[in-house]
């Protein structure tokens, strides 16, 4: 992926999940993180003061090292900032599931997220244009502008992995002057009829599918950097 | 709220409704919000009653979030993008070095070896990883410092690729599927 | 095919060794032997007379596909000529491109170690598929053939000690026999695979040296009219008479009538897989010896001792490549040549490519040689 001003990977799992299992303490004691990355955890500042030991039952958020965690009771995001720790983003994923095999899980997505610099303005305007062309909503609206366009491709389930879909959204970028935003989202539904598989499930797919998901992520916004 | 406000998004509510046995305590949570716009009604499903919870925390458990992501970083700290990078298999251990071979992940070539130092390349966590047969991840990154300070960085990260007895188990079991199915049993 | 009883050791006529360099492919009624080995990994390629070839071993030449079928296409030789694969050893170093071999020789039976189609083996090939590099497991052609073997698109056949995997008639006489490995080795191998899977490590790692993991391999005797050919794979010596080339040389009764004039060097020339009795009773007195090296890790192979005493054993010693390519790679991003020229640590190193070729008539040995790219005299 061309290089950007600000990204990050994350996986998150739609599930029911018990936020006060996600503590640095406990990745330490399985393994999955050392003991100076777990001891220069930080905790997310909204909940320092309002834990009590430590721990909250509704909501885990904290850094270590390049790692972010954020837990809620339905909603699990494991990501990085440092493109670099993807394949250890990964690994941890799958570790923290393989322990947790049998959360209930109900959907996963692999999300892609970057902000470029285009240092061209009028190559920023004409990305603009040609992904909603200003000149349908004359008329319409008053001095129109794009802030964000999401294009999907949907995917059928196949080879024992079930279906989902692709998204990319794209906009103009609020963090970087005459900058790009992106997104990706590749989704994996999990669920058989409002029943949620194991987090078992999530591990054999992401084996399958995670860094292959990313690279492709990359590739896409990639193609889509080219037309500017 | 603006669909290009997300990056991070702190809601503060009060927890009403929630059965846990801690209902008594106010509790500020920290939603971050992930998900896509509340406009985009491929990603959420609008409350059935048509009209809008009156906490944030009732608002999201009536909808069904997709796991589309927001992706600033939400909590603070580096942000790094890979220059070049390696996968490396550790071949020899001897004192403070090790040698590995290393496989370019941006093109495919020769593999190529390399010999690195534990005492100055490899973090205090990752160290007693270090033995023949390790997996590395090994990147020049240019990374960016909470305080906006740009660097080239040389990274190596051992991988975890943890084994339990669930895992184990599992390749015994395939591996007696395929000695039965090809009739060595 | 007469079969070689002890007492009746026949002697050859005098080899006439030219360096040349051959056109074209082998003749009807000649025998080819080719070698590559570019520094990691190996691939051997036998003529055996009328169109019939023998593959052993995979590697990959330098656009990285597998050298066995550019070489095939080089001479035009259309690979359905190809009657035997065989896959001396588990490791993907020995294998690379097995099977877009396979897909691509579709009249060759495939041969695997008799100590891989076992259990043991199965469960150590999953359990390496969860330390992938770049997609690949140390495993990874290995356990394709048996995942193809499972589904039943391929038929794969197994070589163990004195177990003859391809014959010929007349007009021209061939045999291929496997010498190793023995039910020792076998189930040896079986139990370093078993423990393999069942340690408590906590995190999985690659299987760069695993213990006995020469005692699966493969060694071939080739006999083809007068000639006789001895590939030697990864086989160890071994103080045990059930073990490596002691074991071979206790074959009773043995697939050989005759000694060997051409002798692939196993092991990349090191002295834990040489064998006195192997010098002495299964190859003539001046054979041609052929090396491939290793070059990589801490201790090269053939080091300089094993050169010397190879060079002792006989002048027609050869290798693959004389030596470790040293050119480091250009051409990376500015920043990342800055960072990686200020490590303190040796030059990366490549892989070179080698041949070595071998031809002779098939009635009397008059064996040729011919060198070209790395290869040299050892």
């Amino acid at each position: 992926m061309v290089e950007p001003e600000e990204g990050g990977i994350n996986v998150v799992s739609v599930g029911k999940f018990n936020p006060a299992i996600f503590q640095p303490a406990w990745f330490l004691s399985n393994g999955l993180i050392g003991a100076e990355q777990a001891k220069g955890a930080v905790r997310a500042k909204e909940l320092e003061d309002i834990s009590l030991e430590g721990v909250h039952p509704e909501a885990t958020a904290f850094r270590a090292g390049w790692l972010e965690v954020q837990v809620t009771r339905d909603r699990c995001v494991l990501g990085t900032s440092e493109l670099s720790s993807r394949q250890a983003l990964f690994d941890f994923v799958i570790n923290t599931f393989t322990l947790l095999s049998h959360t209930p899980v109900g959907a996963f997505g692999v999300n892609v997220g970057a902000h470029f610099r285009l240092h061209d303005e009028a190559k920023w305007n004409s990305l603009g244009d040609r992904l909603a062309p200003k000149d349908l909503w004359q008329g319409i609206l008053d001095r129109p502008g794009l802030r964000t366009l999401t294009m999907e491709e949907p995917r059928e389930e196949k080879d024992n992995i079930p279906a989902g879909w692709f998204r990319i959204e794209v906009g103009p970028s609020i963090r970087v002057p005459v900058g790009l935003f992106t997104a990706t989202n590749e989704h994996f539904d999990l669920s058989d009829k409002d029943e949620f598989r194991s987090g078992g499930e999530l591990v054999r797919l992401l084996e399958v599918v995670g860094p292959r998901s990313a690279q492709h992520a990359f590739e896409v916004i990639d193609s889509l950097l080219a037309l500017t | 709220m603006s669909l290009i406000e997300r990056e991070r998004d702190s809601l503060f509510f009060e927890d009403e409704g929630d059965a846990s046995e801690d209902t008594s305590r106010r509790t500020r949570l920290l939603i971050v919000q992930q998900a896509l716009s509340l406009n985009n009604p491929s990603t959420f499903e609008a409350p059935t009653d048509g009209a809008v919870p009156p906490t944030l925390l009732g608002q999201l458990k009536s909808l069904r979030l997709s796991p589309a992501v927001a992706l600033a970083p939400q909590l603070p700290g580096a942000s790094s993008y890979p220059l070049q990078e390696w996968e490396g298999v550790v071949q020899w251990v001897e004192g403070d070095e090790f040698g590995a071979r290393l496989t370019d992940i941006a093109e495919e070539g020769a593999p190529e070896e390399s010999i690195f130092s534990i005492r100055e390349e490899v973090s205090r966590d990752d160290r007693p990883l270090v033995r023949v047969g390790a997996l590395f991840s090994w990147t020049i990154e240019r990374r960016r410092e909470l305080t906006g300070q740009i660097m080239h960085a040389s990274v190596l990260r051992f991988r975890r690729i943890l084994r339990t007895p669930e895992t184990r188990a599992a390749v015994e079991e395939r591996a007696a599927e395929i000695t039965r199915r090809l009739g060595l049993d | 095919m007469r079969r070689w009883r002890r007492g009746q050791r026949k002697s050859l006529g005098a080899l006439v060794l030219i360096e040349t360099a051959f056109t074209g492919g082998p003749a009807e009624d000649e025998i080819e032997v080719t070698l590559f080995g570019p520094g990691i990994g190996e691939c051997v390629l036998v003529h055996l007379g009328r169109g019939d070839w023998i593959i052993v071993d995979s590697c990959l030449d330098e656009n990285f596909d597998p050298v066995a079928l550019s070489y095939l296409e080089s001479l035009e030789v259309a690979p359905e000529s190809v009657r035997t694969i065989v896959a001396t050893h588990w490791h993907n170093d020995h294998v690379t491109g097995l099977n877009s071999v396979i897909d691509a020789c579709p009249n060759a039976q495939v041969y695997i170690s008799s100590a891989l189609a076992a259990q043991e083996f199965f469960a150590f090939a999953e359990d390496q598929a969860k330390v992938e590099i770049s997609g690949r497991s140390a495993v990874h052609e290995l356990r394709q053939v048996v995942a193809r073997w499972e589904a039943g698109t391929l038929d794969v056949e197994t070589a163990g000690a004195n177990r003859r995997l391809w014959q010929r008639g007349e007009p021209l006489e061939a045999e291929i026999w496997a010498v190793s490995p023995s039910s020792e080795s076998h189930r040896r191998m079986l139990a370093a695979f078993a423990d393999a899977v069942t340690s408590d490590a906590e995190y999985a790692t690659s299987a760069v040296n695993l213990d006995e993991q020469n005692e699966v391999s493969v060694a071939l005797w080739i006999s083809v009219g007068g000639c006789r050919i001895l590939l030697g794979a990864d086989l160890e010596a071994s103080e045990s008479r059930r073990l490596g080339w002691s074991a071979v040389v206790r074959l009773d009764p043995p697939p050989w009538d005759a000694k060997a004039e051409v002798f692939k060097v196993p092991h990349h020339g090191s002295d834990d897989a040489d064998d006195e009795q192997v010098w002495g009773e299964l190859l003539t007195a001046q054979p041609f010896a052929l090396v491939t090296p290793f070059y990589s890790g801490r201790r090269f192979r053939p080091d300089d001792a094993d050169r010397v005493r190879l060079r002792a054993r006989t002048p027609h010693a050869y290798i693959t490549a004389k030596e470790p390519a040293r050119k480091r790679k250009r051409g990376r991003r500015r920043e990342v040549e800055r960072v990686t020229r200020n490590r303190t640590s040796r030059p990366l190193i490549m892989i070179s490519p080698g041949r070595i070729r071998l031809r002779s008539e098939a009635a009397a040995p008059a064996w040729k040689v011919e060198l070209s790219g790395a290869a040299g005299r050892l």
